[in-house]
C-alpha cells in the first residue's frame, strides 16, 4: 500500500481493457472530481446522507482501479455518513480524501500519457 | 457455453460509469454480450426488452435501488432461472441476508477480480443448466401426462361404443355397474345381442386391470360377440372365438373372466358358461335359488383350447326363471373395517329380497350400505335376466336394409357334410350367410335361420345322434340330453349329412327349397304332428318342429324321417 494506486491492478486493467484501457482511465478522472465535489459540498451543507452516497460511489470505483488508500478512506467517509457523524474527524478525512485524490490522479494520467 | 448458441446475455446494473465499462469488458472478454442499466428502474426496462440471461446488480443506486429491482426481475422471470450476482463492497452479515432476501444468487466484492468473477458466472451457468434440464423435463412429463390423457379419453371412446353396438337396452335385462374410478373406464363389460332366430345372447366379461389394456380386450370380444351373434353361431363357436382372439391380442398376464347366456326360443333353454366370474344364480319366482352355475372353465384369453359344447349347462326356462350374474366385485366389497361383503350377505339377499322382479335393486341397496364411506376397490357389474320374458320377446321384423327383393333367377346349392366335418362345425351361419350374399331379402333371413337350424338339429340330433327327446322332460334330463349330444357328436365316425338350398320359380313368384337328408335310420315322422304320442321313441322337438310347419309352404319328411324339405315362400320378382 506504499503507493496511491496499485501497478499490478492497473496492469491488470490494461489486460482485460485493451484499446478501452484509457477510455477507463479517463472516465474515472472525469467522473471522481465529480464524487469529490459532491462530498466537499455535502460536508459544507450538512447532508450526511449524500456524503455517505458518494463516497460509496466513489470507494467502489477506487477499489476497481487499485486506488486502495482513497477507497479505504471512503469507505470510513461512508461509515460517518451513514451514522449521520458530521464531525472534526469527518472534515479531517475530507481533508486526506482531496490530498490522496491528487496523488492518484497524477499517477493516473502517468499511464495515460 | 455452447460457442453455437447464441451469446449468452448479461445484464449489468451500475450507476458508476468506471464499474459499468469494466465489467462489460470482463463479460466480453467471457464471450457475454452485455447491456447496461444506470439503476434499478432502468434495469427492469431492459431486462424485460432484452431478456438477458444473467444480471450483475449493484445495490446501492439512485431512483431504485438494487434489493426492489432485484426483487422485480425475479417476478418477472418465475417461469425460468435467471441468477443475479449483487455487486458490493459491502460484507456485513445484515446486507448480505437483504441480498439473499430480495433474490441475489450471488455477490461478487468490489475491486472486481476476472478469475473469480468467471468462477461465479460459470457456477451460474450451471445452476441454470439443470433448471433448464428440469423445466425440459417437466414439460415432457406434463406433455406425456396430456397424452396418456388423451389417450384414456379414446379408450373411452371406444369403450362406449362397444357398449353401445352391444344393445342392452332390453325390457328383461336390468343391470347395475358401478366403477372404481371416474376418470378412467371400467374393466367390466356387459353385452347383450338378439339371435337372429329370436332369442338372446348376453355376455359379461371382467378383465384384468382397468383402462386401456381392458378396452384393448374389450374391442375383439365386443366384435366377435356381435357380429357373430347376427350371423348365427352358438354359443360354444362365439367362445371359441373370443377365446383366440384373447389369447393372440392380450398381453400375458392378461385375461378375461366371462359368462355367457343363451335363451332359446324355439327350445325354451337357458344354456349357462362360466369361465372365472363367480357362479351365476338362477333364482325361480319365490326367490329360490334353483341352480348356480359355478365356473367350471379358464378364463378367457389363457389356453388355446376351444370351448366345448359339453363345457355348457342347459335348463329348461320355467315361468319366472330369473338369471342373476355378477363379477367378483360385487362380494369382495369391502367395509370400512376390512371385512368383505362375501357370498354369505349375497346369499341373505337372496332370502331376503321382496319381489324376484327387484333382486339386484334388493342386493346393490345392501352392498351400498354395507360398504359406506369406504372406497371403492374393485369395479362392480350387477346384472338380472328375466329369462322367461326373454324367450318370448319375438323382436320386431327386421326392415329390410340391404339390397330389396328376389333375385328373378333358380339356383341350386348343396353342401355334402362328413361325419368329421360335422363333429367340428355347425355349417348353419355359413348356408344363411351365403343365402345373404345371393340377395335372399333381409326380412326372410331370421325365419330361414330358425328353419335351417330346425332342420339341422333334428337330423343331428335324432338322424344321426339317435337321441330321444323325451330326455328333455325333466330339469335332470335336460343335462343329460345335452350331455350325451356332445359325447355322441364327439365319437362321431359315419354318417353324412347333405344340405340342399335351391330357388325355384312358382307359379305366384319364388320359393325357397330346403332339403336335409342324413344317413341316420330315421325317426317316427308321425309322432312330431301330435302332442298325445305315448313315450315316443326318437322323435324332434314338437315344438320346434310346429314352428317350422307355421313358417312354411310345406314340410315333408320322407324315407323314414332321414329326408326333410321344407318350401318357403320368398315373393315376388321385384
Amino acid at each position: 500500500m506504499d503507493e496511491a494506486v496499485d501497478s499490478a491492478t492497473v496492469e491488470q486493467l490494461r489486460e482485460v481493457m485493451e484499446d478501452e484501457f484509457h477510455d477507463l482511465l479517463q472516465t474515472y478522472l472525469d467522473t471522481a472530481p465529480v464524487e469529490l465535489d459532491h462530498i466537499t459540498n455535502a460536508l459544507r451543507v450538512l447532508d450526511a446522507e449524500a456524503l455517505a452516497q458518494s463516497a460509496h460511489t466513489l470507494k467502489g470505483s477506487s477499489a476497481n482501479l487499485g486506488a486502495n488508500r482513497l477507497s479505504s478512506l471512503c469507505r470510513d467517509l461512508e461509515v460517518l455518513g451513514k451514522a449521520n457523524q458530521l464531525d472534526d474527524e469527518t472534515v479531517r478525512l475530507v481533508d486526506l480524501l482531496v490530498k490522496e485524490y491528487e496523488q492518484v490522479q497524477a499517477l493516473l494520467r502517468q499511464y495515460l500519457a | 457455453m455452447d460457442p453455437l448458441a447464441r451469446p449468452m446475455k448479461a445484464l449489468i446494473v451500475d450507476d458508476d460509469p468506471v464499474n459499468r465499462k469494466l465489467l462489460r469488458a470482463i463479460l466480453k472478454k467471457e464471450g457475454y454480450d452485455p447491456v447496461i442499466a444506470e439503476n434499478g428502474e432502468e434495469a427492469i426496462d431492459v431486462f424485460t426488452a432484452e431478456h438477458p440471461d444473467i444480471v450483475l446488480m449493484d445495490i446501492m443506486m439512485p431512483v431504485m435501488n438494487g434489493y426492489d429491482a432485484a426483487r422485480r426481475i425475479k417476478a418477472l422471470s418465475s417461469d425460468k432461472f435467471v441468477p443475479i450476482i449483487f455487486l458490493t463492497a459491502v460484507t456485513d452479515e445484515e446486507a448480505l441476508s437483504r441480498c439473499v432476501e430480495s433474490g441475489g444468487d450471488d455477490f461478487l466484492t468490489k475491486p472486481y477480480n476476472r478469475v473469480i468473477l468467471k468462477a461465479k458466472i460459470s457456477a451460474m451457468e450451471r445452476i441454470r443448466g439443470l433448471y433448464s434440464t428440469l423445466n425440459v423435463q417437466k414439460d415432457e412429463l406434463e406433455r406425456y401426462r396430456s397424452s396418456i390423457q388423451h389417450e384414456l379419453e379414446f379408450a373411452e371412446h371406444i369403450f362406449q361404443n362397444i357398449t353401445t353396438k352391444g344393445t342392452v337396452d332390453l325390457p328383461y335385462l336390468k343391470f347395475w355397474t358401478s366403477t372404481m374410478s371416474m376418470s378412467m373406464f371400467n374393466g367390466d363389460l356387459v353385452l347383450a345381442a338378439r339371435k337372429p332366430s329370436g332369442g338372446l345372447h348376453l355376455l359379461m366379461c371382467d378383465f384384468t386391470g382397468h383402462g386401456l389394456p381392458a378396452a384393448v380386450g374389450a374391442l375383439p370380444v365386443s366384435e366377435v360377440f356381435v357380429a357373430m351373434t347376427d350371423r348365427g353361431f352358438t354359443m360354444a363357436d362365439i367362445l371359441s372365438e373370443m377365446n383366440r382372439k384373447l389369447r393372440r391380442e392380450l398381453p400375458t398376464g392378461f385375461f378375461c373372466a366371462a359368462g355367457f347366456a343363451d335363451i332359446d326360443v324355439n327350445q325354451g333353454t337357458l344354456s349357462v358358461w362360466n369361465g372365472g366370474l363367480p357362479a351365476l344364480v338362477a333364482v325361480d319366482k319365490t326367490l329360490n335359488i334353483v341352480r348356480r352355475f359355478g365356473s367350471n372353465h379358464l378364463p378367457l384369453g389363457i389356453t388355446s383350447a376351444a370351448i366345448r359344447a359339453g363345457d355348457i349347462s342347459v335348463m329348461e326356462i320355467t315361468p319366472d326363471l330369473h338369471l342373476v350374474m355378477y363379477t367378483d366385485g360385487l362380494i369382495e366389497t369391502v367395509n370400512g373395517e376390512g371385512e368383505m361383503f362375501g357370498i354369505d350377505r349375497l346369499n341373505a339377499c337372496f332370502d331376503e329380497a321382496p319381489e324376484t322382479e327387484r333382486t339386484i335393486e334388493f342386493i346393490q341397496d345392501r352392498v351400498i350400505a354395507f360398504r359406506g364411506e369406504a372406497e371403492q376397490n374393485d369395479d362392480i357389474s350387477l346384472l338380472q335376466l328375466n329369462c322367461h320374458l326373454a324367450q318370448h320377446d319375438i323382436p320386431e321384423e327386421v326392415l329390410p336394409t340391404g339390397p330389396q327383393g328376389v333375385i328373378g333367377a333358380e339356383w341350386r346349392m348343396e353342401f355334402d357334410l362328413s361325419a368329421r366335418v360335422l363333429r367340428d362345425i355347425n355349417p348353419v351361419p355359413m348356408v344363411l350367410n351365403m343365402l345373404t350374399h345371393i340377395r335372399v331379402p333381409d326380412e326372410h333371413r331370421k325365419r330361414i335361420f330358425t328353419i335351417l337350424m330346425e332342420l339341422y338339429t333334428n337330423a343331428m340330433d335324432h338322424g344321426l345322434l339317435q337321441l330321444r327327446s323325451s330326455l328333455k322332460s325333466t330339469p335332470e334330463g335336460f343335462a343329460t340330453y345335452y350331455q350325451e349330444r356332445d359325447q355322441r357328436l364327439n365319437r362321431l365316425l359315419d354318417g353324412k349329412a347333405k344340405i340342399i338350398v335351391e330357388q325355384r320359380a312358382v307359379e305366384d313368384g319364388y320359393v325357397l327349397r330346403i332339403r336335409l337328408e342324413d344317413t341316420g335310420p330315421g325317426f317316427d315322422v308321425k309322432v312330431p304332428m301330435g302332442k298325445d304320442a305315448a313315450e315316443p321313441m326318437l322323435v324332434p322337438s314338437g315344438r320346434g318342429i310346429n314352428l317350422v310347419r307355421s313358417l312354411c309352404r310345406s314340410l315333408e319328411y320322407s324315407n323314414g324321417g332321414s329326408t326333410a324339405v321344407a318350401t318357403y315362400y320368398l315373393g315376388k320378382e321385384q
